[in-house]
């Protein structure tokens, strides 16, 4: 059950990632990346304790999605073609650590992309645990490529740092 | 363990990695050992792919697990990346640099550098005057054309100039044809400076120009044509034998019309603007609008 708008204290927007240079004169912009792994998995235990393993799958996806969304709204914006908005990601994701992007295959008419992310964020390290991992990751992409073509998306990890591979893939095809 | 015992272990995985003719029969007492036998498969995977990526076979999806398997996928995968980027390049898509094979990338990256400047040189062959470096007659009217539909779709004005020097047979008879060269350079460094980065400029016959101002009307563009005139009759072009020519020039202006079908029909405007300018004694700007 949804609160309704009025009673909703943590409706996401960017200001909420607050004005850093003013909160953090001398630590700036940068944190372990321990530490944003803490929260992560941190949230995951409980969420899955809360409310299962599909839910919390299904809350990381939805939360990849909605912080895609919000991504390519302000740090991508509206891009010419896909070469320009693969160059476009590819140095962003680099720039802001979050990993290597790839394209592997990529048909616009069939609406099928093969992409692969090495030194990825939420799984590279990790130890092998059989299954793949980087669910808000799949969310995240499915909604730079719904920003990007105005289609809807469905993401899906196929190898995983935590599956024994040493890059992430995500195979995304339009619904 | 005995010698026989280490042999019948040994022999099949020694097989998978070095006998082309693969693997002769295991026991089924060995295979039902897990030990082995998954030792066993994640070499028989490895085989398998290291004969499929030999091949060039790139599709082949790998299902096994481990630290050879996960980098002998990676390559795989840099592969298929490249495959991708060729394909980009293919389609003209030159911005695309490799930076994950080695000595490959560079080279690689050498050959895209390359195909893009042997590009843009066409390009600017293409569409460049050679003695002036204006744009030539082709390339001119084709962005003229986009001119107008830009005008239309913005709703804005936008004129044209023909321009013409004075007596340019004169100058040549006077200072020769090379002389005459280096006058029409002058003339398009001139014209470089005084038109807007916006303004198209181009050399559309032997001493004629043409200048296509967006967002101008008429009025507003036969002041700056009476600006330009005015900066070409001060003009002192000093020749490589010191010689100093001055001349003049003539221009007709033209505001595109609701009517104009195409390009083609403002340029004529300003031709016959042009021709009444030169007609009333030269030197001049003319307009036959409004
Ligand atoms: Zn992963």
């Amino acid at each position: 059950m949804g609160l309704d708008k009025k009673e909703r204290q943590y409706k996401f927007s960017w200001d909420l990632l607050g004005n850093i240079e003013l909160g953090r004169p001398n630590l700036g912009q940068n944190t372990r990346l321990e530490v944003y792994r803490l929260m992560q998995y941190t949230f995951r235990d409980v969420l899955e304790k809360r409310f299962g393993t599909e839910a919390a799958d299904e809350i990381f996806y939805e939360a990849g999605k909605l912080s895609g969304q919000e991504f390519y709204r302000n740090l991508i914006g509206e891009q010419k073609n896909l070469d320009e908005f693969v160059l476009c990601l590819q140095d962003i994701l680099k720039e802001l650590g979050i990993g290597i992007l790839r394209v592997e295959e990529a048909d616009m008419e069939t609406g099928k992309f093969v992409i692969t992310i090495s030194e990825d964020l939420d799984c590279s390290g990790l130890p092998e645990t059989g299954f793949e991992i980087c669910t808000y990751d799949e969310g995240f992409i499915s909604a730079l490529m719904e920003s990007f073509t105005g289609k809807e998306f469905r993401v899906k990890e196929i190898d995983c740092w935590c599956t024994g591979d040493r890059t992430c893939r995500f195979e995304a095809q339009a619904l | 363990m005995s010698e026989a015992q280490m042999r019948e272990i040994l022999t099949p995985l020694a097989d998978l990695l070095n006998n082309p003719a693969g693997i002769k029969e295991i026991s089924p007492e060995l295979m039902a050992k897990t030990d082995f036998r998954e030792l066993y498969q994640s070499l028989a995977v490895i085989r398998e792919f290291a004969l499929t990526l030999s091949r060039g076979d790139l599709s082949t999806k790998l299902n096994g697990k481990g630290f050879v398997v996960a980098h002998l996928k990676a390559l795989q995968s840099n592969l298929r990346h490249l495959t991708w980027q060729t394909k980009r390049i293919a389609q003209g898509d030159l911005i695309q640099r490799v930076d994950f094979m080695g000595d490959f990338s560079d080279s690689f990256n050498s050959m895209v550098e390359a195909l893009a400047k042997t590009q843009a040189d066409l390009e600017e062959l293409a569409t460049t005057d050679p003695l002036t470096k204006l744009e030539n007659r082709r390339s001119f009217f084709d962005k003229g054309q986009r001119c107008i539909e830009q005008s239309r779709r913005y709703e804005m004005p936008m004129s044209v100039f023909v321009l013409d020097l004075d007596h340019f047979k004169k100058i040549n008879d006077t200072f020769g044809h090379h002389g005459g060269d280096q006058v029409l350079r002058s003339v398009a460094e001139i014209f470089r400076t005084s038109f807007r980065s916006t303004d198209v400029v181009g050399r559309i016959g032997g001493e004629e120009f043409s200048v296509i101002l967006p967002e101008e009307d008429a009025k507003r563009a036969q002041m700056v044509a009476q600006r330009v005139m005015e900066q070409c009759r001060s003009a002192e072009i000093e020749l490589e034998d010191a010689r100093v020519v001055r001349f003049t020039l003539s221009i007709g202006v033209a505001q595109l019309r609701a009517n104009d079908k195409n390009f083609e029909q403002v340029v004529q405007r300003a031709d016959d603007a042009l021709y009444a300018a030169k007609r009333a004694g030269r030197n001049r700007v003319c307009c036959l609008d409004e």
